[in-house]
This record gives structure tokens, C-alpha cells and sequence, in this order.
């Protein structure tokens, strides 16, 4: 079989573990329900890219078999030798832990007027699940898919957030509701 | 602060974060140098990072479980995992703040890449998809706490270590206790991707715990173990723990022992050791 002879020599030649690392992309929540996983097909977002010791993508396009395809389509290859060589460079389950690497913490930001929301954001974070964050940042009006600075600490407008020391003490909500125009100001 | 309510009174303790209080106090945790306290809080948040994303891991353990017609109580621990996976991350997230002295936000979700076993038919790739996450991933995350938790002196990682523990050893068992009810014809097919399997899952760990010249033993004290200690303790639980359950449960392990007896090299794929 040609495709195991490409397999083999590709996993051998630099298939050493080269997934492109993703750590710190924002995600899309994963298909939840019983679905989810149950028919996974490469696409550009799925497809891992493999990199030779030189440094030069592979695309998992060079591993694909005929034996691959029929086994995509529901007959049982499990134990096909193309299949099993493709498995070492296929994507491992995250680990659970971490390790020892890490995350940078965001710097304190500093709240001098201890306003509810002095208007700083940080850009280069991002709040972990805008979609279910329906409230509004106190200042703007407007949701923040990023990081807001709240008395000294960046927080993430989440849906039981609210401004409880808002400009002029106004509280903004109830989360999911859509702040007064006027808000905007001059936007 | 909490960035959101992701567990919930349906999980283990029925709400709360853990089975018991964290300490308030730590003297060791007060008595650390500024750099120190940084370094902490870096690793303890992004290893909650890494806990969000196994929520969603479990998200499609539990749906491979429920097509394959999984024992009920299996199904019920993946579907409890998950609300645990978030408690670890926020777990993680607050003894992360202990060590900031401030309250961090929760960090940016990462993103999930699920293994996609190209080749495997829709049923084997559901039983991969237990084995590689519970059997695999648990168990030597069992061994990666365990391993933490003897070098670790602090009475605030202690008490993180010895939650996070208690929880994924349930782990593990949902994996082991699926194989356990899988026919032999299933158990056989898993048996030929076990070696690929194992070895990516030990280059990840080697790749998210590497050699720090840096390094410090004071880390230790706190639960961040030297990297060399951490891949001691995988290899180990390959060959103490994994491998002899599956033997147990006739899976034939020949590829995944000669690699590890040939040292669990993962700078380059085994592929001369596999069967047939």
C-alpha cells in the first residue's frame, strides 16, 4: 500500500509531535450533546499542521489513505498499519494539569477615582465566554469582550455582574437588558 | 470575584468548590519572595486553563459513553466529571489569586483539539476517545498529583492537591471500568493504538512541564514539582499502573512495554515497534 509507505515515512521523517500549538486561542464552545465527537472530519480549524525537522508544514493531506477514507465511512480499519502510524502524530488529549508552564497574569490595573468602571480595558486579554456575558460596562454602555478595570482589578462583565457603584449610583441591568442610548455618549 | 458560575449544586459537593475549606492562612505563602509568588500564580492559572479545557474533554467522553450504550453509572461519573473539571479551573484560578495576592480573572479559554484517530471506524473512535482521556490521561494525571503532592509542604497546595486528586482518580476509573465492560473483539482493536496513544500523551506532558534551568525547590513546596520529578512519575504510572491494567483486562501491551523499556523517547515516533 503506497498510502501506509507515505504514512510511515512521513511519522518517521518529522512527525515528531509538531501539532501547532493553539494555547491561548479564544474557543468556540465544543459541540455539546450526544453528538459531539461523534463524526470529527479535518477541516481548517481541526486540521493539525505537521512541521519536518526543517521546519516546513506537512499537511495531514499527505497522510490521507484509501484505507483511511473507506474507514471514515464506517468500515472497521481499526487495526490498519497507515491508520495506527498516522496516530502518532494526532492530537493527544490536553493534559488535565499543566505542568509547570504558565499564564502571564494580567498587570493591576490602577482605579485612582474607584469608579465602577474607569473605562480601562484590557486589549490584550479577552473575557473567557463573551457570548454568555449579557451585561454592559458601566461607562460605555456597551458589552466588553475584554477585560474591564473594576476597583482595581480587571474583571469580565459576567451575567450576574452588576454595576453596584455605577456613575452618578446608578446600577445598570438587569443583565440581557440594553442601556439607555444616552449612556453612549458622544459614540 | 468569580468570572462565572460553571459548576453547579449537581456536582460532587453540591456546590461548593471543595469538599472542605482551603486554608485562609499560609505562612509559607506569605513568607515567599515577590518573584516567587509571580512564578505561582502564573503556573496555578494556567493550569486552569488546562482544567476549562477538560471539561469540554469530558464533554466528549460522555457523549461517546452514551453512544456506545455505556453502563449508567459510567455515564453518570463522565456527566459529573465535567461539573468537576470546572471546579478544578476555578480551584486553580483562586489559589492562583492566593499567590497574586488579588483576585485574577479566570484566563482566556483555550481551545480544544480533539484527537481524531483518523482511520479508526466511529465505534473504535468512541472507545479511543474514553481510553485516551480516562485510562491514558487520568491516570497519569493521578500520578502527576500524587507525585506533586509528596514534594509539596504548603498547607494552601496541599489542600488543592489532595481535591484535585480525590476527583481524578473517579476519572480514571470511568475509562477503566468502560474497557472492563467492552467485548474482547472492542478491546483488541484498542489494544493496536494503545502505543501511539500513550506516546502522545507523554510528549504533551513532557511539552507542558519542560526542563527549566530556572527552576527553584521552593516552587516544589507550593505543588509545581521539578520537571524531572513530573516525568519520572509518568513514565512510572505507564509502567506500574497502565500497563498492567490493561493486561489485566487482556489487552495485549508488547508495543507499548518495549517502548518504554527502550526509555519513552517521544523526540521520535515508535513506529518500528508497533505489532503486525
Amino acid at each position: 500500500m503506497i498510502g501506509v509507505g507515505i504514512a510511515l515515512a512521513a511519522v518517521n521523517a518529522g512527525c515528531t509531535g509538531q501539532v501547532e500549538e493553539r494555547a491561548g486561542a479564544t474557543a468556540a464552545p465544543p459541540p455539546i450533546g450526544d453528538d459531539a465527537g461523534a463524526h470529527l472530519q479535518p477541516s481548517p480549524r481541526q486540521a493539525p499542521v505537521f512541521r519536518t525537522p526543517s521546519g516546513n508544514p506537512v499537511g495531514p493531506g499527505q497522510f490521507d489513505t484509501p484505507d483511511a477514507a473507506e474507514a471514515a465511512d464506517g468500515s472497521d480499519a481499526g487495526t490498519d498499519a497507515s491508520a495506527l502510524a498516522q496516530a502518532f502524530c494526532d492530537y493527544p488529549w490536553p493534559t488535565t494539569k499543566g505542568g509547570t508552564r504558565q499564564q502571564a497574569t494580567p498587570p493591576q490595573c490602577v482605579d485612582p477615582l474607584a469608579l465602577c468602571n474607569d473605562g480601562m480595558m484590557d486589549l490584550s486579554a479577552s473575557c473567557p465566554d463573551p457570548a454568555a456575558s449579557t451585561t454592559w460596562s458601566c461607562t460605555t454602555g456597551y458589552y466588553s469582550a475584554f477585560p474591564v478595570c473594576l476597583q482595581g482589578t480587571w474583571v469580565c462583565p459576567t451575567s450576574a455582574w452588576t454595576c453596584w457603584n455605577g456613575p452618578n449610583g446608578v446600577e445598570i441591568g438587569p443583565p440581557g437588558t440594553i442601556p439607555p442610548p444616552a449612556d453612549a455618549g458622544g459614540d | 470575584m468569580r468570572a462565572a458560575a460553571d459548576f453547579t449544586e449537581r456536582g460532587r459537593w453540591g456546590g461548593r468548590l471543595t469538599s472542605r475549606p482551603l486554608p485562609t492562612e499560609d505562612a509559607l505563602v506569605d513568607a515567599l519572595r515577590p518573584i516567587d509568588r509571580k512564578r505561582l500564580a502564573d503556573t496555578w492559572l494556567w493550569r486552569a486553563s488546562m482544567e476549562r479545557r477538560v471539561a469540554d474533554s469530558f464533554q466528549i467522553v460522555l457523549a461517546a459513553l452514551r453512544r456506545r450504550g455505556a453502563p449508567a453509572p459510567i455515564v453518570d461519573l463522565a456527566a459529573r466529571a465535567i461539573d468537576d473539571e470546572h471546579r478544578h479551573a476555578e480551584l486553580s484560578r483562586v489559589v492562583a489569586s492566593r499567590f497574586a495576592g488579588r483576585e485574577l480573572p479566570a484566563p482566556p479559554r483555550l481551545e480544544l483539539e480533539v484527537p481524531r484517530h483518523t482511520g479508526a471506524s466511529p465505534e473504535l473512535r468512541d472507545a479511543l476517545f474514553v481510553v485516551g482521556q480516562c485510562v491514558l490521561n487520568e491516570t497519569t494525571a493521578g500520578a502527576y498529583l500524587e507525585a506533586s503532592l509528596d514534594h509539596a509542604e504548603a498547607p494552601l497546595a496541599r489542600a488543592a492537591l489532595r481535591e484535585l486528586l480525590s476527583d481524578e482518580i473517579d476519572h480514571g476509573r470511568i475509562g477503566w471500568a468502560f474497557l472492563a465492560s467492552a467485548d474482547a473483539a472492542t478491546r483488541a482493536q484498542v489494544a493496536r493504538w494503545i502505543l501511539p496513544m500513550a506516546y502522545v500523551n507523554l510528549r504533551n506532558w513532557r511539552k507542558e512541564s519542560p526542563d527549566d534551568p530556572g527552576y527553584d525547590d521552593v516552587l516544589a513546596v507550593h505543588g509545581v514539582p521539578h520537571p524531572s520529578i513530573i516525568h519520572a512519575a509518568l513514565v512510572d504510572a505507564l509502567r506500574s499502573l497502565i500497563v498492567p491494567g490493561l493486561r489485566e483486562l487482556h489487552l495485549d501491551t508488547g508495543a507499548l512495554e518495549r517502548w518504554l523499556d527502550a526509555g519513552a523517547n517521544t523526540d521520535r515516533a515508535p513506529v518500528e515497534l508497533l505489532d503486525g
